[in-house]
């Protein structure tokens, strides 16, 4: 194949993956069906093999393909589907223009025992109950999170900037959006691992991909022994060392003529880069490799030294459960022994070891009650998404985020059992409550309720107070969003560690009669 | 002459025939007789409680007004809304107010009659809510009081039809099954808030002195709660 296509299609493909992958996780329209958004994400290898585990069909084989890909061609998926790599590639590329030097890249020596440690602790840890480690290397997570924290606020920005000159000349098919929260220690956690990430891009090409991540040790594992690779052609090859110098990945050894395809991430940029054709990819032997396959003692045992460590760890702050304190003005302040977790999730425990926080859901929720949290679930739910009733509430009528979650910690549910799923209970407040301070009528919180959970009964001067029937709320948070008390709230969801079954409202079950008024008019 | 025609709605939830929110085919209706007056353009919203394009969608309203060639608005942003002074609100001073009414020729209120947990009813002056930003405020400051005093607001309503074909009696103003509707097959129209609020309250069994805000609008001269001092057409299909 001609050498430079090869590169060229590399290009191609990746921004065909990466232009729909980040649509979906800023998009807040809700323009794509749900079924367009699992298509998009099919192919990413953590949510499809974590769904796998979970719920195996044919809409979670995308890993198989990915592995499939990896045995054939190597790790194509580090330089097309990841859109990690995509935004290192970009990185890389402004990293060359600000240098304006071409070929800038060494050959460096693998780091086994970093690589395997990255993926050998998430790993544990994911055993021992917590997706913390594997929401914080997963590529696609952490593409997904940046993408919510500031790709996505940049849309968002656009988008009312339009809308308000659509709007000045009376057209509305555009609307402006509204950022209900800001949450600090999420955006800061991405922040830091973006920071990282640029940082080890700019000034070692795919660094981040060859030592820290997850999927690329794993990918790397098999695209040792992939059929297609990189291969030098002795005859031609004049030691010069160019494609080196021009390999993101750092892992071709020009001197010794060999290429780590461990690394490889098959950008193709060597094969353009030789003076000489000298470098070639194409079907290998499949025996030949340059690699001794020892893993030395010393390493094992540091592996399983650190893994026994880190799940000690693991569990001695599973253990801390943050209480959150809703925000504050009335005179009672409000505790919260339990975060409450999205429809489809379970129970907390099971969302924390499953979610590996890329936000889809986020973006995806039309009420923005979806917000990263911090330490709501604990120091292992860490920026996993919780219900905050602050910003929205979860809508009666609205089930996308069980169908748009790629790893299973959100599962499907039909629209009807949504309804029924019981996130947690209302608790009212009757200290902070408009209609026992003011004594003024008020109850926005029973306007809201879909259930009629929160209902209203007769109190002082013929006032009406709000009365919670537990067995019929669903914790969809309505009535504490809606809930006007500054600055605590007088009514608010206390989560369900463990979701339950609401009872369906059937009472008043007789039907009102048709009113016929005749000639007489009631007035 | 119509130049330009706007009516605003309260629209809730779900199907017509929960009662939750304004009958489309009336919404549908109305926005036809504004072309065939007309109407240059005709705009329709609502600042909604729940997810506006879920309830856009969900209620049919949306689609009965683009069948009918009228133009849905958003008005889930504050962008859109303008501080106003309200002069002769006792609790309510300052409201931020739409645009569209702002600067509307006419402005027609389409409410549906139906039971509301706390004001007890939702009729005209409560379905103005659906045209001001904070709602908050009132409900923190005599929800009542703050009712009465928006409905002294200058820009009132031209005209309102309050639909009452499918009447929620309880469990309001969500509703919580089709148990909850009578059907009463009537509809009021006036230009007098109070007066057609009143009338509705009858219609739904309730005397309109019992509903505070009914009554306070009525001591700020709003409109006449009185209906025997008015003349009504009473038409019977």
């Amino acid at each position: 194949m001609n050498n430079s296509l090869l590169r060229k299609i590399r290009i191609t493909l990746s921004i065909i993956f990466v232009i729909p992958t980040t649509f979906v996780l800023i998009d807040f329209t809700g323009l794509l069906p749900e079924s367009a958004i699992n298509g998009i994400i099919y192919f990413q290898f953590v949510p499809s093999l974590l769904k796998s585990i979970i719920v195996f069909s044919f809409l979670t084989t995308g890993f198989i393909l990915v592995l499939l890909l990896t045995i054939f061609f190597g790790r194509v998926y580090c330089s097309t589907i990841c859109p990690l790599g995509f935004l290192q590639d970009v990185v890389n590329y402004i990293s060359r223009k600000i240098k304006n030097r071409k070929r800038r890249f060494l050959f460096k020596k693998e780091n086994k025992i970093l690589r395997w440690t990255f993926l050998v602790i998430p790993v544990i840890i994911f055993l021992f109950g917590s997706s913390l480690g594997i929401a914080l290397l997963d590529p696609y997570s952490i593409y997904g999170r940046v993408a919510g924290n500031y790709f996505r606020p940049v849309y968002i920005f656009g988008n009312n900037i339009a809308a308000s000159i659509l709007e000045s000349f009376k057209m509305y098919w555009m609307f402006p959006f509204e950022i209900h929260a800001f949450n600090l220690m999420p955006f800061l956690i991405t922040t830091l691992i973006l920071g990282l990430v640029i940082y080890m891009s700019f000034t070692n090409g795919r660094l981040y991909c060859n030592t820290v991540c997850p999927v690329g040790t794993l990918l790397g594992f098999i695209s040792r022994v992939s059929f297609f690779r990189i291969q030098i052609e002795k005859e031609d090859c004049l030691n010069c060392g160019v494609c080196a110098k021009d390999c993101k990945a750092n892992c071709i050894n020009s001197d010794e003529m060999s290429v780590d395809m461990s690394r490889c991430v098959a950008c193709f940029n060597c094969v353009k880069s030789c003076p000489t054709d000298g470098i070639k990819y194409k079907l290998a032997n499949p025996l030949q490799f340059n690699e001794k396959k020892k893993l030395d003692e010393s390493k094992r045992n540091f592996l399983i030294a650190a893994g026994i460590y880190l799940s000690a760890l693991s569990t001695v702050l599973g253990q801390v459960k943050k209480k959150i304190v809703a925000k504050k003005e009335s005179t009672v302040p409000i505790f919260r022994e339990y975060a409450i977790s999205p429809p489809g999730s379970i129970s907390i425990d099971r969302f924390n070891s499953k979610c590996t926080a890329c936000h889809l859901c986020v973006s995806a929720c039309p009420t923005q009650v979806l917000q990263p949290s911090f330490l709501e679930y604990g120091f292992f739910g860490m920026i996993q998404p919780r219900l905050d009733n602050l910003a929205g509430f979860c809508n009666f009528e609205c089930k996308i985020c069980t169908d748009v979650c790629p790893t299973g910690a959100i599962l499907p549910l039909e629209l009807g059992e949504k309804k029924l799923v019981q996130l947690g209970k209302a608790k009212f407040v009757k200290e902070n409550c408009i209609v026992e301070t003011e004594k003024t009528d008020c109850g926005a919180c029973s306007e809201h309720c879909p259930t009629k959970a929160v209902h209203m009964i007769p109190y002082q001067n013929q006032l009406l107070i709000p009365e919670v029937r537990e067995e019929f709320c669903t914790g969809c948070g309505a009535c504490e969003y809606a809930c006007p008390t500054k600055p605590y709230k007088s009514i608010y969801i206390e989560g369900n560690p463990v979701h339950q079954l609401a009872k369906l409202n059937l009472e008043n079950g007789v039907p009102q009669k048709e009113v016929d008024f005749k000639e007489e008019f009631p007035f | 002459m119509l130049r330009k025609t706007r009516r605003l709605l309260l629209n809730r939830i779900l199907i017509p025939e929960l009662g939750a929110n304004t009958n489309p085919k009336l919404v549908g209706r109305v926005v036809q007789h504004c072309f065939d007056a007309g109407a240059k353009e005709v705009y329709v919203f609502d600042h909604t409680c729940d997810d506006w394009r879920r309830c856009y969608a969900n209620s049919g309203i949306e689609r009965a007004v683009k069948e009918a060639k009228g133009t849905m608005v958003p008005g889930n942003s504050e962008s859109f809304y303008k501080e106003v002074e309200v002069k002769k609100g006792k609790k309510l001073t300052k409201a931020k107010v739409h645009e569209l009414i702002l600067d509307c020729d006419v402005f027609i209120n389409v409410p549906i009659l139906k039971h509301h947990s706390s004001t007890r009813l939702t009729i005209n002056m409560k379905n103005l809510m659906g045209i001001v930003w904070d709602r908050g405020y009132w409900h923190r400051n005599n929800l009542h009081q703050c009712i009465a005093d928006f409905a002294t607001y200058d820009r009132k309503p031209d005209l309102n039809i309050v639909d009452a074909y499918y009447v929620m009696m309880r469990n309001g103003p969500r509703g919580v099954s089709k148990a909850d509707v009578s059907t009463m097959k009537s509809q009021i129209i006036s230009t007098d808030m109070v007066a057609a609020d009143a009338a509705a309250a009858k219609l739904f069994g309730a005397e309109p002195d019992t509903i505070p805000y009914i009554k306070y609008a009525a001591e700020m001269s709003v409109g006449r709660i009185d209906l025997n001092s008015l003349q009504i057409k009473r038409i019977i299909l």
